[in-house]
């Protein structure tokens, strides 16, 4: 049965072609990531986050063999670009994977166990979502006091939201389906209820929602570094690689490939993501397809 | 629909009580001495020898929590909100003085967002499974995954490094000038409705030149998530049974799609509608930041790169409160638009 | 009757579906007549297409739906080739209709006055005012109280009968010449649907329309219905007079059919318990489609589908095996006659 039902939406989804871009653009930033250190090898193997610097001039360099992406603010972009892909990778699992855990726990919690608990929880969660996420994670950055690591805390702390209430939502829904019922009546403790029912009946729409918030999460990590609020200057991330060419607003025409090559990746590996996220919402919530 | 404004209005204070909370505590996070010291930036502690003991004492900087929460919180509600560094002001009059650009900004982007939006989502709708369709639903994925600045940092490089169309910025040189003149008479701070009172077209001209290729950017990518919704819950209604009642009474398919349908596919969308308002005001503060214009944006993200802990936290708060009542006034709205909901 | 002209002749009518599945042979040859002023009765198990043949008359199929095949003549005009404007001309006005839910067949944001007044406005070129006044009388018409009040509510504050009622007002509000009720009853409760019904015999006589009854209750059929014509997997399989039918069926699905009509004093899950299940529209059986779970079913069933054929005047049904069902007969008796 289960097979079958894999089966059937495998080829679901490779019967849609965006899908099968998506999944395609998504291997191949998998495969840049993984072999970066080959793609573009590091001069300080215990650090390769760090961009070599490539020139003393201060002059953005246009595209060469020796740098196939140019040069900005000293650093190699080619270099930048493939191990941003990491970094990119880094944020976006970290911070969709935390706070979806966040969420599932806090959303479970309301929805098992209803009554006050689920007003104060809820309650909590609209607090939280009462400021703006971009707004939110900029000022929780600055206050822990800048750089990639308070972007994704901050980034944790005001993402959980979200999937919380769905699991809320779909806890509730099964919770009224018989079956649950029949369950609590043959006496099966709570915790094992939670597990066996509702834990496979939320998982999907969760493993949904994490993918479709994969690239955004990613663009809100670049435009904090793009800011000037995450990553140092000189680290392997694409927003920070953006941030440069802000020096040469009026003079793009000098500094076009710091936007070209860093923003084509970005927007290529946010479409990745939600090309994949799409198909399997079509997949798996059947109401939200069109 | 009565009990239910009124539930609403019973927990905003609480909701609001709740982010205060939520900001303090962040605030707390600076730790005493970063505290003291944001606080003590301010033109008291210039003019005052120990000023620093009086700053403590005012703001109860070596009380316990409660009580410091307490003091901040009096404080804010008498529009305290401390020193702007970067304003070089108290945080309220620089969040106020800058907060017109910002809303110009985005009042300008909500008009092709939501009828263009509305109107594409329709028509992809309409033309389901079409080519339309098709080309509109590739349209918005990819503008769904423009990250904003970048799309920005390409408008530039196009339409002013290019075409030297569109530059980047507020106004020119000229019209700043004009602007700032003492026979320029500033009603609303807003250029573009300023100029038009004024009678200086030439004005207004240049400030839409400023504005469009921020415009566009702020839209572009809520267009094509209006057109998704839209979209969505247009081809739903169309399903329904009473769409079929309506074509079974005769009604051709212009009134079946423009009355029957659109008035039930457009609920869905005066929810996000709500949400996407307070999504471009703070979307402003990287777009604001990119075309180099002033505003709350750009305000909000200067104090954040020059850790003006004070302009940041009061910016939190401003766009908090702002969200919060943005929400009341759409989810009362909703309940007007469906009857389902206004009469229970 | 009969020698009048009828009103709706369908001939051959073949109405599929390409899903992305394949072809749905929703309709596949069905024919009927029907004259002024009767009601004919469809009936058959969900899914055997009655309400696709409905919407086909009416033209009302998505997307995805085709008429493949056969000609529908309204008074002189075939249906099928007519261009959409002229087709809508005769949607409400000539031809009206009232579905099976009242829940979700009337629009949740418009009042129940807007909605019945729409239709007069549109096709009895009246003001405003003028329609409002048709309307709220429409509404006293089918016994809704307070018309002057209810005209103005949405559907959501009128019950479920009291829907239906207000659909079946704004089907009428136009003095259509044919009726389709499609299944008017069965989302309502026995009680309302015995007044529903009543309220339709009533205004039948009144306006003399005719009716094309759209069920799955036998009940429902014997109620009200002139004729009745017996589908099956997207087929006619005997199509006669209301009194023959239930005497003297010749087809074994209606046989089994009039064997389980539910009975008051026995609680039924489902109305029908033939065994077995209706062949899905996607892989229909060769031969006779309901073989599978016919017990005359013999080998030429299986191979060769029966055409309809007229065994008595005015009789007509597709079986091989018609002396079997009458031995049969002989056998075991007919429950629940009328
Ligand atoms: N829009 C559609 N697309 C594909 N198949 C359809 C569509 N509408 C109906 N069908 C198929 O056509 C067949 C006949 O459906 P129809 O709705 O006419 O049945 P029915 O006799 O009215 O049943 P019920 O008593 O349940 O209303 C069914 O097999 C159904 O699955
Ligand atoms: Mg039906």
């Amino acid at each position: 049965m289960l097979r079958d039902e894999i089966k059937k939406n495998t080829k679901k989804f490779f019967k849609n072609p965006t899908a099968v871009l998506g999944l395609f653009l998504l291997v191949f930033f998998i495969i840049i990531a993984l072999f970066a250190p080959l793609i573009a090898p590091p001069k300080d193997p215990n650090n390769p986050y760090r961009i070599p610097i490539a020139t003393w001039s201060l002059e953005p360099k246009p595209p060469s063999p020796e740098h196939p992406f140019g040069v900005i603010g000293q650093r190699d972009i080619f270099y930048g670009v493939i191990w941003g892909t990491r970094t990119a990778f880094r944020i976006g699992l970290i911070v969709a994977g935390i706070s979806a855990i966040i969420g599932i726990i806090m959303g479970s919690l309301s929805g098992y166990f209803g009554g006050w608990i689920d007003e104060v929880l809820m309650r909590i969660t609209d607090i939280f979502m009462s400021l703006p996420f971009l707004v939110a994670a900029m000022v929780l950055t600055t206050v822990l006091g800048k750089g990639l690591d308070k972007v994704m805390i901050a980034m944790i702390v005001f993402g959980w939201m979200g999937t919380a209430r769905l699991i809320r939502g779909n806890i509730l829904q099964v919770k009224e389906e018989q079956y649950v019922l029949a369950a609590k009546a043959l006496g099966v403790r709570d915790s094992l209820i939670i597990l066996k029912h509702v834990i496979p009946n939320t998982i999907f729409p969760v493993i949904v929602q994490v993918s479709m918030r994969m690239g955004s999460l990613v663009i809100t990590a670049a435009a904090l570094s793009f800011l000037g609020l995450g990553a140092e200057p000189g680290y392997a991330d694409w927003g920070t690689l953006l941030s440069y060419s802000r020096n040469w607003l009026t003079q793009f025409d000098k500094a076009w490939f710091s936007i070209v090559y860093p923003g084509v990746a970005m927007v290529l590996f946010v479409l990745a993501w939600n090309l994949v996220g799409d198909a399997l919402r079509d997949i798996f919530d059947p109401r939200l397809r069109g | 629909m009565i009990a239910y404004i009124i539930r609403r209005l019973l927990l905003l204070p609480l909701i609001l009580f709740g982010v205060t909370i939520l900001i303090f505590g962040m605030l707390e996070l600076l730790g005493p001495e970063k505290l003291v010291s944001a606080y003590i930036r301010g033109p008291e502690a210039e003019k005052v020898a120990g000023a620093t003991q009086k700053i403590i004492e005012k703001y109860g900087l070596d009380k316990p929590l409660p009580v410091k929460y307490e003091r901040w919180l009096g404080n804010v509600l008498k529009g305290d909100l401390g020193w702007s560094l970067v304003g070089k002001q108290p945080v309220l009059s620089a969040i106020l003085s800058r907060f017109p650009y910002t809303l110009e900004l985005a009042l300008w982007a909500i008009i092709p967002v939501v009828f263009v939006g509305i109107w594409l989502g329709i028509i992809s709708a309409v033309h389901h499974n079409k080519f339309l369709d098709h080309f509109l639903r590739v349209f918005a994925i990819i503008g769904w995954s423009f990250p904003d600045f970048v799309f920005g940092l390409f408008m530039i490089l196009i339409f002013y490094t290019q075409l030297g169309w569109f530059p980047p910025g507020y106004l020119s040189f000229d019209m700043e000038r004009v602007v700032t003149s003492s026979q320029f008479v500033n009603y609303t701070k807003m250029v573009t409705i300023d100029s038009i009172l004024n009678l200086r077209f030439d004005v207004f001209l240049d400030a839409l030149r400023h504005l469009i290729a921020p415009v566009i950017t702020l839209a572009y990518l809520w267009w094509a998530y209006i057109l998704r919704i839209t979209r969505s819950s247009m081809l739903e209604v169309l399903r329904k049974e009473y769409i079929r009642t309506a074509r079974a009474k005769g009604l051709s398919e212009d009134v079946v799609i423009n009355k029957h349908a659109r008035r039930n596919a457009l609920i869905p969308v005066a929810t996000v509608s709500g949400q996407m308002i307070i999504a471009l005001l703070a979307g402003t503060v990287i777009i604001e930041s990119v075309f180099n214009r002033p505003g709350l944006g750009r305000f909000v993200a200067m104090a954040a790169t020059q850790l003006d802990y004070m302009s940041i936290i009061g910016g939190a708060l401003f766009y908090s409160i702002l969200l919060v009542l943005g929400n009341l006034i759409v989810d009362v709205s909703y309940a007007l638009i469906d009857p389902r909901i206004r009469l229970q | 009757m009969e020698s009048k002209q009828p009103l709706l002749k369908v001939n051959n009518l073949k109405t599929y579906f390409f899903t992305d599945d394949g072809v749905v042979k929703a309709v596949d040859g069905v024919n009927f007549e029907v004259y002024p002023g009767e009601t004919l009765g469809i009936v058959g198990e969900s899914g055997c297409g009655k309400s696709v043949t409905s919407l086909s008359i009416l033209r009302l199929l998505d997307e995805k739906g085709k008429i493949v095949d056969g000609e529908i003549i309204f008074e002189g005009k075939d249906l099928v080739k007519l261009d959409e404007n002229k087709m809508r001309e005769i949607r409400g006005n000539d031809i009206a209709m009232i579905f099976q839910e009242p829940m979700v067949a009337l629009n949740p944001v418009y009042t129940v006055g807007d909605q019945i007044m729409e239709a007069i406005i549109l096709h009895q070129k009246v003001h405003k005012d003028e329609a409002r006044k048709i309307a709220i009388d429409m509404l006293r018409k089918v016994g809704i109280p307070e018309p002057e009040k209810r005209v103005d509510e949405y559907p959501h504050e009128l019950s479920g009968g009291m829907r239906q009622r207000a659909m079946i007002a704004m089907a009428l509000s136009c003095h259509p010449k044919l009726l389709i009720a499609d299944e008017p009853t069965t989302a309502l409760d026995v009680t309302i649907q015995a007044q529903i019904l009543e309220l339709m015999k009533q205004l039948q006589k009144d306006l003399d329309m005719a009716i094309i009854m759209i069920t799955h209750d036998l009940g429902v059929i014997a109620e009200i219905s002139d004729r009745v014509a017996v589908m099956y997997a997207g087929k006619m399989v005997e199509y006669t007079d209301v009194k023959r039918l239930f005497k003297n069926p010749k087809h074994p699905y209606t046989w089994a059919l009039l064997n389980a009509i539910p009975r008051l004093d026995i609680e039924q899950e489902r109305l029908f318990s033939i065994p077995g299940v209706v062949p899905d529209a996607l892989h229909f059986p060769s031969g006779c489609k309901f073989h599978t779970r016919c017990e005359f079913a013999t080998e030429k069933c299986r191979n060769e589908e029966p055409g309809l054929i007229e065994i008595e005047d005015g009789h007509f049904v597709a079986c091989w095996n018609i002396e079997k069902l009458e031995a049969a007969k002989d056998r075991v008796e007919v429950g629940e006659n009328k």
